[in-house]
């Protein structure tokens, strides 16, 4: 009763409130920038928070972190340009949305699921942080492995046409991602004599390659072709709640999202955009229909940004109760505990459980500030498919340069984006999809050291097979895996299997 | 040789010269790109053979990769990072932002007014964010050679 009548206290404070408005809205426009994250985003407003209070400091912080990953989805959605990776499955049905004229329901849904996934993400911080957070412990190197190759396993849903393309595009992904030193041996591996190779691709600076220069190069080729202009934006009325419709008389989609978020957020390293493509790829497989994917879905906006905003307090579980960060904007929040002299790990609960509790209670509440900002802001934000292509695109290629380049102030990162965005621009018109490429280049480096620990691990044990092969959770995670690939031809097989019962019926 | 063909080809030896390359890495450093390069080769061949058969079967449609406005847009963005690396961030996204507001406008705007908006734009846009970058979130955009 003393703790929720502190809590309730920290947050009656009008200045705290205003913080954690400044926070959301202020992460929402750096998440919108391509190649700003979520991580940065924090990392800036680290310094600004030192003179604040330990609680209002963490609510701002909290509140930038939900905001910018919410803000990811804005340029998604709107240029075809994730502005964090959190964003990637965003794309895929957020963009051909705004190209049949409906960004506002593309945003309007991508804040309502964020919202409710969100607080989903809150309320599992509040009561399953000890017990998922031991859970979260009995991941080892071949857990981690089998992760990824899962992963992969989506390469079937995000290929749509050519498995074989899929198949070869996530290989170049892959391939991508040894590029630099090797993690365990150190060998400096396809960097032809560049120094500024060695530390491999910048993650961020790809994806901006593979989505965004290849839109840009298209969206002016196809500036005169009237078949494939982006329809205007008119706000239309009544899209709240039909909105609002569609996600409620499909409740387990959202919530079903929100648990893979949490589940992935409390994994350390894994990551929100991780959690939005497993999402996606769990949507698209469970739906009756299909065909509607990939082309302006809204259960395909619902599925990717309920589980990014779930991941958030997902990855803030781990952390919290183990000091273990589960994803890199949560490794920056340890920062700021660290500079307010609060040690996170086992005793934190105990030692400060009144600013714990707080904390949690505002990552609650700011999901529905965001929830509200994001929905009213919408109609204005949603014009901005209305600006001429001769304004949009280079503003675009401006923004992704500056971007790109203020990430790690390295200038290769521009040159690398330039030449990787014509590659892709290239790939793309070969049949060659972004998404495998992309899923390949995130998920290459979890498989490399997962294979590499599992087989230094397996010289003291002995069996590098029993490692892999009979470990209860490995077990588990090949079964899904096996599932997964043949879960289109199972499908396909069922659906023909009943067309021609129903034939045989109907003769 | 389809365009299918030519892909495969090319993946072909991308692999092999990635599995060349990689014989100088330790075992450790070599063990995942062995891996992901042999299922490279492994999904190129099959791709090769898949194109092969197809070739005969269907009629391909003319490429539109290397369009005038495609590679328009790629020679402008070539010149872009040239122009950064030369004289700076700044200058650079000036020209940049002008030129290509300027050549994309043509057949809808014109004259005098086609100018304006063209230079307009580019001062807004570059001022604008180059003022946020470089003293809000404290960036030191290049300044190539007015260091």
């Amino acid at each position: 009763m003393e703790i929720f009548q502190e809590v309730l206290s920290s947050l009656s404070q009008p200045f705290t409130i205003i913080y954690m408005i400044f926070g959301v809205a202020a992460g929402m426009i750096v998440g919108a920038l391509p190649g700003l994250t979520a991580t940065m985003a924090i990392a800036v407003m680290l310094p600004f928070t030192f003179s604040m209070p330990a609680d209002t400091a963490l609510i701002t912080l909290g509140g930038i972190y939900i905001g910018a990953i919410f803000g990811g989805c804005i340029a998604a959605i709107l240029i075809n340009t994730p502005g964090t990776p959190s964003s990637i499955a965003t794309t895929f049905d957020g963009y051909p949305m705004t190209q049949q004229g409906k960004p506002d329901q593309a945003l309007i849904t991508a804040a309502v699921s964020s919202g409710i996934g969100g607080v989903i993400g809150g309320l599992a911080l509040l009561f399953l942080t000890p017990l998922l957070a031991a859970l979260a412990l009995k991941f080892g190197p071949p857990e981690f492995f089998w992760i990824a190759l899962l992963g992969l396993t989506m390469v079937a849903t995000l290929s749509a046409g050519s498995l074989l393309k899929g198949l070869i595009g996530g290989t170049i992904g892959l391939l991508l991602s040894t590029v630099g030193l090797a993690p365990i041996g150190g060998s400096s591996r396809f960097t032809f004599g560049l120094s500024q190779l060695q530390a491999g691709f910048e993650l961020i600076v790809m994806l901006i390659a593979f989505f965004c220069i290849p839109q840009v190069i298209k969206m002016i080729k196809n500036q005169t072709d009237a078949k494939e202009q982006v329809e205007p934006f008119q706000s239309q009325k009544g899209v709240i709640g039909y909105v609002f419709k569609q996600l409620f008389i499909r409740p387990f989609l959202i919530l079903r999202s929100a648990v893979i978020g949490i589940i992935v957020g409390i994994i350390p390293g894994a990551g929100g955009n991780v959690a939005s493509l497993l999402s996606y790829d769990a949507t698209v497989r469970l739906s009756k229909d299909q065909s509607t994917f990939g082309k302006g879905d809204v259960r395909g906006v619902a599925a990717s940004e309920g589980a990014n905003n779930a991941e958030v307090g997902g990855s803030l579980v781990p952390l919290l109760a183990l000091g273990i960060p589960g994803a890199p904007p949560a490794a920056v929040i340890i920062g700021a505990l660290l500079m307010q002299g609060i040690q996170p790990g086992p005793n934190l609960f105990e030692e400060n459980a009144n600013l714990i509790y707080t904390f949690i209670s505002a990552f609650i509440l700011a999901n529905v500030v965001m929830l509200i900002l994001a929905i009213f802001g919408s109609k204005y934000i949603g014009r901005v498919i209305n600006i001429p292509t001769y304004y949009l695109a280079p503003a675009i290629v401006f923004l992704t340069i500056i971007g790109s380049y203020a990430i790690r102030n390295n200038f290769m990162d521009v040159v690398t984006l330039i030449v990787f965005g014509l590659i892709g621009y290239i790939l793309a018109e070969r049949g060659f999809r972004p998404a495998p490429i992309v899923l390949g280049l995130i998920l290459g480096p979890i498989a490399e050291e997962g294979l590499s620990q599992s087989i230094l691990i397996s010289e003291g044990t002995g069996s590098l097979l029993a490692m892999f092969f009979t470990r209860p959770i490995t077990v588990l995670l090949m079964i899904l895996c096996v599932l997964s690939l043949l879960s289109p031809y199972l499908g396909k097989l069922l659906k023909n299997q009943k067309q021609k019962e129903e034939k045989e019926e109907a003769g | 040789m389809t365009k299918d063909t030519g892909n495969a080809v090319f993946f072909i030896i991308l692999a092999l010269g990635g599995l060349w390359s990689a014989r100088t890495f330790n075992t450790m450093s070599a063990v995942f790109p062995i891996l992901i390069l042999g299922l490279l080769l492994l999904f190129s061949i099959v791709y090769l053979m898949v194109s092969l058969f197809k070739a005969g079967q269907q009629e391909e449609e003319t490429s539109k990769i290397f369009s005038r406005e495609a590679l328009m847009t790629s020679l402008g963005l070539l010149g872009y990072i040239l122009l950064i690396w030369l004289i700076g961030f700044l200058l650079a996204s000036l020209l940049f932002l002008g030129i290509m507001t300027w050549y994309l406008q043509g057949g809808y705007v014109s004259g005098r007014k086609r100018l304006v908006n063209a230079a307009g734009s580019s001062i807004a846009v570059t001022v604008v964010f180059f003022l946020l970058f470089r003293y809000i979130f404290l960036v030191q955009l290049p300044t190539g050679f007015f260091q």
